[in-house]
């Protein structure tokens, strides 16, 4: 299985969560290029996708996030320096073992989380909008400057809530959520069906059962749950561990990941949450000179101990992989490990493959050139026309167009290469300081978009350990880490279910989600969608019941349906109290 | 007649597809998971062979659904590699149509002879 991070139906549209490169696909450069360079522009249709790939970015963009993607980088480059040394002595064995525990140490958090991180990103999708708190979640607050078109005067953020509703209101989102409730509830394959009802599971059991009524703001909740897990020390503690081996990495990391739930569970407070509210809206004062460097705080609910352990750890293992080099190769390679690492804030919301041209006055031409006659194009016109980067000589050939948004230091940039080498960049409406300029300019030069690269790595990789029999090992431990994430997760997802109905209900969801529920109707799961996102909209039962005769939908039969399903399966659907209507899908 | 190819399915409609084809009428290619270039965005491909049966079905379900499915299909000649020619036909069909006329529209719109399928 593939450790990208997809979105649902979108298998095109990813994110890598070694480099953090976000790929969004869909987007053609004569149609979206306002879109990409104007605030408020992007092209509306890709707005689920954005947001569900925005989650993942700024969960990968964090502690936890950073070491992971720092173990891999440093599995690579081992990897690699023991492939290519011509002279091999007893030590490689220790070296092959030191590259296989970093693998099961990434292998092991990555898909034990990878239901979580999907389900956070679908509970954007479907249900995420603002509510009473300041403090706004970063996938939120770049969704609004994205595709809302700001006007001076407005309260902050106003728009937003109105926004996402007209999207959840219609045809595609709703189908968008009719296709992930027939998913499989296993976590083969991402676990999105168990992901999604664990995170909207845990969100009604906080304001049932821990009373936590600061989380009716829904972004809050979600900015929570990705501090509680990506911000977690005490687990950067517990995977980098000199004691672990690589026969008990899977272990702890496994036992690490259900306490940290059950704390998450028994532990959260309304009073704990307003603590870390406050802090969200004091961090997000001083943000634009934050860096990777400035690693967050510890969780106000942390062991402050462990969590000190867990920052220095995470320092000392940075430190390793800015340390100095024995030779060329390995200058190279740590060289790239830096670009990789410092590009990990940059989001690409558009990559476009065109013709290029710099000419002779440093002026940078993209598509509609002259000599493109030939393709019978409308006009002939460059589409961007910008100025090359200082001392790019003349030349002209296929190139690539990305647009990036830094949602860390807060601006958007354009960036063309030709053949991989940067020609130009260009900030986009906002005033960025030169050290961020040239920051920027810096990454570019090592940048490369080339999927290729990660395939390249992971072939040296399986070499050595192939080369050294440890590849059957990684490979016993992966499938241990997939059974461990089923178990996990499957149970917790159906948090309303008994204990004693488990195992029944679990069966009728395995292949196809709420399809066999259901009566194998799938006009029934689209009512259910439909149902569910006109809850997460306005959870009034007259308005979910006017949003459903829109569609000729009776809501008096639905809930009749609904409730047959549900107590035949002992899987809840929807609960009504007078005249309000909660959704459990 | 060469079958027809349905790209860019969810797996609701593979799942509800699969429910109204006569029996053994639909194979289902996923796309691939991980992906190596921009591409379009794509789930499954449903491989269905032309019936009457079997456009009457699919006519009714893209009007109901008020879809916009892709279709693949085979074309008369060979491209320049010597591979037999294909086209992506884009189908929606008015919902207020009745059944027969879905399927005629349909038929028209994929230039199928429906007179000589059985």
């Amino acid at each position: 299985m593939t450790d990208l991070h997809c979105s649902l139906g979108d298998r095109h549209s990813y994110t890598d969560p070694v480099t953090n490169r976000v790929m969004i696909s869909g987007v053609s450069l004569d149609r979206d290029l306002a879109g990409m360079l104007m605030v408020g522009k992007y092209p509306q249709r890709l707005l689920p996708t954005f947001l569900h790939e925005m989650v993942h970015h700024w969960c990968f963009h964090s502690p936890v996030g950073s070491v992971l993607s720092y173990l891999q980088l440093r599995a690579r480059r081992n990897s690699l320096l023991l492939l290519l040394e011509s002279h091999h002595d007893p030590g490689d064995v220790d070296r092959s073992f030191d590259i296989l525990l970093d693998l099961l140490r990434y292998e092991a958090a990555i898909n034990l989380m990878r239901p979580l991180a999907e389900g956070m990103a679908l509970f954007a999708e479907f249900d995420v909008t603002p509510g009473e708190s300041t403090a706004i979640s970063t996938p939120l607050n770049f969704t609004y400057l994205s595709f809302h078109e700001i006007e001076s005067g407005k309260a902050p953020y106003e728009g937003l809530a109105e926004l996402l509703a007209q999207h959840r209101l219609g045809d595609d989102l709703m189908e968008r959520k009719a296709n992930l409730l027939v998913q499989p509830f296993t976590c083969v394959g991402g676990g999105y069906l168990p992901g999604y009802m664990l995170v909207k599971n845990l969100w009604l059991h906080m304001l049932r059962e821990r009373h936590c009524h600061r989380f009716w703001d829904r972004d809050l909740f979600l900015s929570y749950l990705q501090s509680f897990f990506y911000n977690d020390y005490e687990f950067i503690a517990t995977l980098l561990s000199p004691e672990t081996s690589e026969y008990g990495v899977t272990n702890s990391v496994s036992l690490y990941c259900q306490k940290r739930l059950k704390d998450f569970m028994d532990n959260t407070t309304d009073d704990l949450v307003g603590e870390f509210e406050t802090e969200v809206v004091a961090r997000a004062a001083n943000r634009r000179d934050e860096t990777i460097r400035d690693l967050p705080e510890p969780w106000p609910g942390s062991d402050p101990q462990t969590a000190r352990l867990g920052r220095q750890r995470l320092k000392d293992l940075l430190d390793e992989l800015h340390g100095e080099a024995d030779n060329e190769l390995e200058r190279s390679v740590r060289r790239m490990e830096s670009w990789v690492i410092a590009q990990r804030e940059l989001m690409c919301i558009g990559s476009f493959k065109e013709r290029v041209r710099v000419n002779e006055h440093g002026m940078v031409h993209v598509g509609r050139l002259p000599g493109q006659e030939k393709w019978n194009l409308d006009f002939i016109m460059p589409l961007i026309a910008v100025g090359a980067d200082s001392g790019v000589p003349a030349q002209d050939g296929e190139g690539l167009i990305e647009f990036f948004l830094a949602p860390t230091s807060l601006y958007r940039a354009m960036a063309i290469t030709i053949g991989g080498k940067r020609v130009a960049t260009s900030f986009l409406g906002v005033d960025v300081k030169p050290e961020v300029e040239e920051q920027f300019r810096s990454n570019m030069l090592g940048y490369t978009a080339d999927p290729k690269v990660r395939e390249t790595w992971k072939s040296v990789v399986s070499e050595v350990l192939s080369k050294h029999g440890l590849d059957s090992i990684l490979e016993h431990y992966q499938q241990q880490i997939s059974l461990i994430a089923n178990e996990h997760y499957t149970a917790k997802a159906l948090l309303f279910t008994s204990d004693e109905d488990l195992g029944e209900c679990l069966d009728v969801l395995r292949e196809n989600g709420v399809f066999e529920v259901l009566g194998r109707d799938a006009a029934l799961v689209r009512a259910l969608a439909s149902l569910s996102m006109a809850a997460s909209v306005h959870p009034v039962y007259d308005f979910v019941k006017e949003i459903l005769a829109n569609s000729s939908i009776d809501i008096s039969q639905l809930l009749e349906k609904l409730k047959g399903a549900s107590s035949r399966f002992h899987l809840p659907f929807v609960r009504q109290i007078e005249k309000v209507l909660i959704s459990y899908l | 007649m060469t079958p027809l190819e349905l790209v860019n399915l969810s797996k609701l409609d593979v799942l509800e597809l699969g429910s109204l084809l006569p029996s053994g009428a639909m194979s289902v290619s996923t796309a691939q998971e991980a992906p190596d270039s921009h591409g379009e965005l794509a789930t499954a491909t449903a491989v269905v062979i032309v019936s009457l049966a079997a456009l009457r079905v699919l006519a009714v379900w893209v009007a109901k659904n008020k879809k916009v499915v892709t279709i693949r299909r085979q074309v008369e000649g060979r491209d320049a590699h010597g591979k037999p020619q294909s086209v992506l036909t884009e189908v929606n069909i008015d919902s207020s149509l009745s059944d027969p006329e879905a399927l005629k529209h349909l038929a028209k719109v994929l230039e199928i002879d429906t007179e000589g399928l059985s």
